[in-house]
C-alpha cells in the first residue's frame, strides 16, 4: 500500500507550497514532489495593457525581487523599440541590479538560512529563526540588516521608491544620478565589503559541522544555465547564455537570449501550477537544469573583481576533477561569493563618473512587435517576452522566472533528502527541517504577491493510500 | 524623536491586498511631523528605520476580520515566527528591540478588512469603504486615541 506524507506549506520561502513524500509498500521513498498550489496568471492579466506599463506591473509580482522584473521588463521594451540605451543608463541599470543581488542574497543568508547553520537543523523550531538568531548572536543579525539596508538604499536612491519603482523604462531610466548620492553610497562600501567577507568566513566555518548532511542536500549531476559575458566572465545584466553539464563540459554557448525558446521548453505536471522548464536537446525530464548562484559561479570562466574571484577559485576546489560543484548545499557558498562580487562591482560603478551623465534615455516608436529581455535575477535567469501590436498594446506575455527553472532540481533535492532522512512512517522534526532547508538552498520565491494577515501556518500530514490521515502535526 | 511613521503594506496588483498602500496614499500630506512609506512586505531593515520614530502606524489588509481593527502592538506579546521572507508588524518590533535595544514609543496596527485578493488593480467596494474609514481614524490614532494595549488578540473599535 502506498502512503503519502504531506508537508504543507513550507516555511520561510516565499509563497505557498507543500511537499508530498510517496512511499512504496515497503515504506521506502518512491518519489517526492514539491507542489505549488497557487495559480499566478500574471501573463494573462497583462494582455491588453500598454507595453510601457509593464515595468510598473511586473515589478509588483514580487516583493523580494521587484527590481529584477523591472530591469528585465525595460530590456524587453528596449527590444521592442529596437534602440540602444545611453551608456549612463546601462550603468545605472547595472548598479540597481547589483543592489537587488545584495539585498536579496543578504536576506537569504543572514535571516533565512543562518538560523539553520548557527543553531543547527535539530534545534527548537520555535527559536530557529531570525529572533532566535538575534538571541544567539545579535551582532551577526545586525550586520545582516545593515547589509540589506545598503542594497535597499541604492534601490531607493536610484528609484525614488523602495518597492515597485517605475524607474527603469524602455529606452533607459527616468532620471540621472546625483554626485552627492553617489558619495553617500560609496561611504557604505567598506562596511558592506567587510560584512560580505564576514558572511563567507562564517559559512565556510560551518561546512565541517554539516559534513554528514551536505552529501544528501541535492547532490546530483545536472545541467547549469546562466548568462556569461562575451569572454566568459560572471554576468548579471546582459551577455549570452551558456549551458554546462554536470561534468563541466560546455554543451551550448553564446546562445542569444532571443533564442531561448529554441533551447528551453516548459513542461507541466497535473500536481503543480509551477511549470517545469527543461533544456530541449535532452528532452523532459532529462533536460533538468539549475540556475542561480550555483549555476552562475560554476559556468563562468572567472569573476572580474579580485576578492570574489579568489573565493571562486576556492569554491571550484570543492568540485575536484569535474570542475563543477554539483551539490545544491553550496548554493549558499556561491550566493555569498556573488554577494561579495556585487559589493565590489557596485564600488567600481559608483566610482565611474559615467554614471553621473545626464543622457539617460533614448526614445523611439514601436519598431518591433516582439521583444525579449533577459537578466540574472538573484535566483537565476529571468526572461520577459512581449508581443505587441503597432500601438504597443500587449497581445501576449511570457515570463520565465528563475524559481520555475529550478523546479526539477528542487524536486530531485527533496527526493534525495527524503531517502536520506525518512525513518519509519512519521515525519520527524529532523526530516521536516532538512527538507525545508534543502528547498531553501534554492531560495525559491513562488507566489509572493499576497501577504494579507492570516495565512501560512505549517501543517504536516501523513496520509495513506485510502486518503486517511495517519499522522499529523502543526507547527 | 517626535515624528510619526505610517507604513502602508500591500500589493496593489492583488485587489484588496493593496488596502494598506491605498490607505497610506490617502493620508493627508498636511498631517504634521509624519512620514509615509509604502511597501509590499516588511523586511528586516525596516527595524533600523522605525527605531527613529516616536509613533509607528502600520496599515495592512486582513482576511480575518470584517471590520477595521486597531491594535496597539506589544512586543512583549507572544514572540512571532517569520513564515517567509517578510515579517509581521509584531515581528518587526521584536526585531527592532532585540537589535537596537529601543522601540517606538507607540506602535499601532490598523487591519483593514480584505475580501478579494485575486489579481486586479481595484479594491472591492466594501474594502474601499473600510479604507476611507481607516484614513479618517489616522489623525486620532496618531494623537494617542483609539485602541488599547493588548497582549493577545485584536482590539475592535
Amino acid at each position: 500500500m502506498t502512503k503519502t506524507i504531506t508537508i504543507s506549506p513550507v516555511t520561510r520561502i516565499e509563497g505557498h507550497a507543500k511537499i508530498t513524500i510517496h512511499l512504496d509498500d515497503s515504506g521506502n521513498v518512491a518519489d517526492a514532489r514539491f507542489h505549488v498550489n497557487e495559480f499566478r496568471g500574471f501573463e494573462k492579466f497583462c494582455e491588453g495593457r500598454l507595453m510601457w506599463e509593464m515595468g510598473g506591473i511586473t515589478s509588483r509580482i514580487c516583493g523580494i525581487c521587484p527590481t529584477s522584473h523591472l530591469i528585465t521588463s525595460a530590456k524587453a521594451g528596449d527590444d521592442i523599440l529596437a534602440i540602444a540605451i545611453p551608456e549612463t543608463a546601462e550603468k545605472l541599470r547595472r548598479l540597481i541590479t547589483l543592489a537587488q543581488w545584495i539585498q536579496s542574497h543578504a536576506l537569504s543568508f543572514f535571516h533565512l538560512s543562518s538560523p539553520d547553520f548557527l543553531l543547527g537543523f535539530d534545534s527548537d523550531p520555535a527559536t530557529r529563526n531570525i529572533f532566535g538568531l538575534m538571541a544567539y548572536d545579535r551582532e551577526f543579525a545586525r550586520r545582516g540588516i545593515r547589509l540589506r539596508k545598503f542594497g535597499q538604499e541604492i534601490i531607493e536612491i536610484l528609484g525614488s521608491r523602495r518597492i515597485h519603482t517605475p524607474w527603469a523604462v524602455a529606452g533607459g531610466v527616468r532620471e540621472p544620478f546625483e554626485a552627492a548620492k553617489r558619495d553617500h553610497l560609496l561611504a557604505w562600501i567598506p562596511e558592506a565589503k567587510a560584512t560580505a567577507q564576514f558572511a563567507l568566513s562564517t559559512l565556510k566555518g560551518i561546512h565541517e559541522k554539516f559534513a554528514h548532511d551536505i552529501p544528501k542536500f541535492g547532490n546530483f549531476r545536472s545541467l547549469f544555465v546562466g548568462l556569461v559575458a562575451e569572454d566568459g566572465a560572471l554576468e548579471y545584466y546582459d551577455g549570452k547564455l551558456r549551458v554546462m553539464d554536470g561534468d563541466g563540459n560546455i554543451v551550448d554557448d553564446h546562445i542569444d537570449p532571443h533564442s531561448y525558446a529554441e533551447y528551453f521548453g516548459e513542461a507541466v505536471e497535473s500536481w503543480s501550477y509551477l511549470k517545469f522548464p527543461f533544456y530541449k536537446p535532452l528532452g523532459y525530464p532529462e533536460g533538468m537544469y539549475r540556475v542561480g548562484p550555483l549555476a552562475r559561479v560554476n559556468i563562468c570562466n572567472y569573476i572580474d573583481t579580485p576578492l570574489a574571484e579568489a573565493e571562486r577559485v576556492q569554491f571550484k576546489a570543492l568540485a575536484g576533477e569535474s570542475s563543477v560543484v554539483n551539490n545544491s548545499f553550496y548554493y549558499h557558498y556561491a550566493r555569498l561569493i556573488e554577494l561579495l562580487f556585487a559589493v565590489e562591482k557596485a564600488e567600481v560603478l559608483l566610482k565611474d563618473d559615467a554614471i553621473l551623465g545626464t543622457n539617460v534615455r533614448s526614445r523611439a516608436m514601436i519598431n518591433r512587435q516582439v521583444g525579449i529581455g533577459a537578466s540574472e535575477a538573484p535566483r537565476g535567469t529571468l526572461f520577459h517576452q512581449y508581443w505587441v501590436d503597432q500601438n504597443g498594446v500587449l497581445e501576449k506575455v511570457n515570463l520565465i522566472i528563475a524559481t520555475a527553472q529550478n523546479n526539477l532540481a528542487m524536486n530531485r533535492t527533496v527526493r534525495q533528502l527524503a531517502i536520506g532522512y525518512l525513518d519509519g512512517k512519521k515525519v520527524t522534526e529532523g526530516l521536516l527541517n532538512r527538507i525545508e532547508a534543502g528547498i531553501r538552498c534554492f531560495d525559491p520565491c513562488l507566489s509572493c504577491s499576497t501577504h494579507a494577515t492570516g495565512q501560512m501556518p505549517l501543517h504536516v500530514q501523513l496520509i495513506d493510500a485510502a486518503g486517511r490521515v495517519v499522522s499529523e502535526r502543526h507547527r | 524623536m517626535n515624528r510619526s511613521l505610517i507604513i502602508g503594506i500591500g500589493n496593489t496588483l492583488r485587489g484588496d491586498d493593496g488596502a494598506g498602500v491605498y490607505a497610506a496614499e490617502r493620508i493627508s500630506p498636511d498631517l504634521p511631523d509624519t512620514d509615509v512609506i509604502l511597501t509590499q512586505e516588511l523586511h528586516p531593515e525596516f527595524a533600523d528605520r522605525i527605531r527613529n520614530y516616536a509613533n509607528v502606524l502600520f496599515l495592512d489588509a486582513s482576511l480575518r476580520t470584517r471590520r477595521p481593527v486597531v491594535t496597539i502592538l506589544d512586543p512583549d506579546a507572544e514572540t512571532p515566527r517569520p513564515s517567509s521572507h517578510a515579517l509581521s508588524p509584531e515581528g518587526l518590533l521584536s526585531l527592532c528591540r532585540s537589535t537596537y535595544h529601543t522601540l517606538p514609543l507607540r506602535a499601532v496596527l490598523i487591519e483593514i478588512p480584505a475580501f478579494d485578493c485575486d489579481l486586479g488593480e481595484t479594491m472591492t467596494e466594501a474594502t474601499e469603504r473600510m479604507v476611507d474609514l481607516c484614513v479618517d481614524l489616522v489623525p486620532e490614532i496618531l494623537a494617542g486615541k483609539g485602541g488599547e494595549k493588548v497582549s493577545s488578540g485584536p482590539d475592535r473599535i
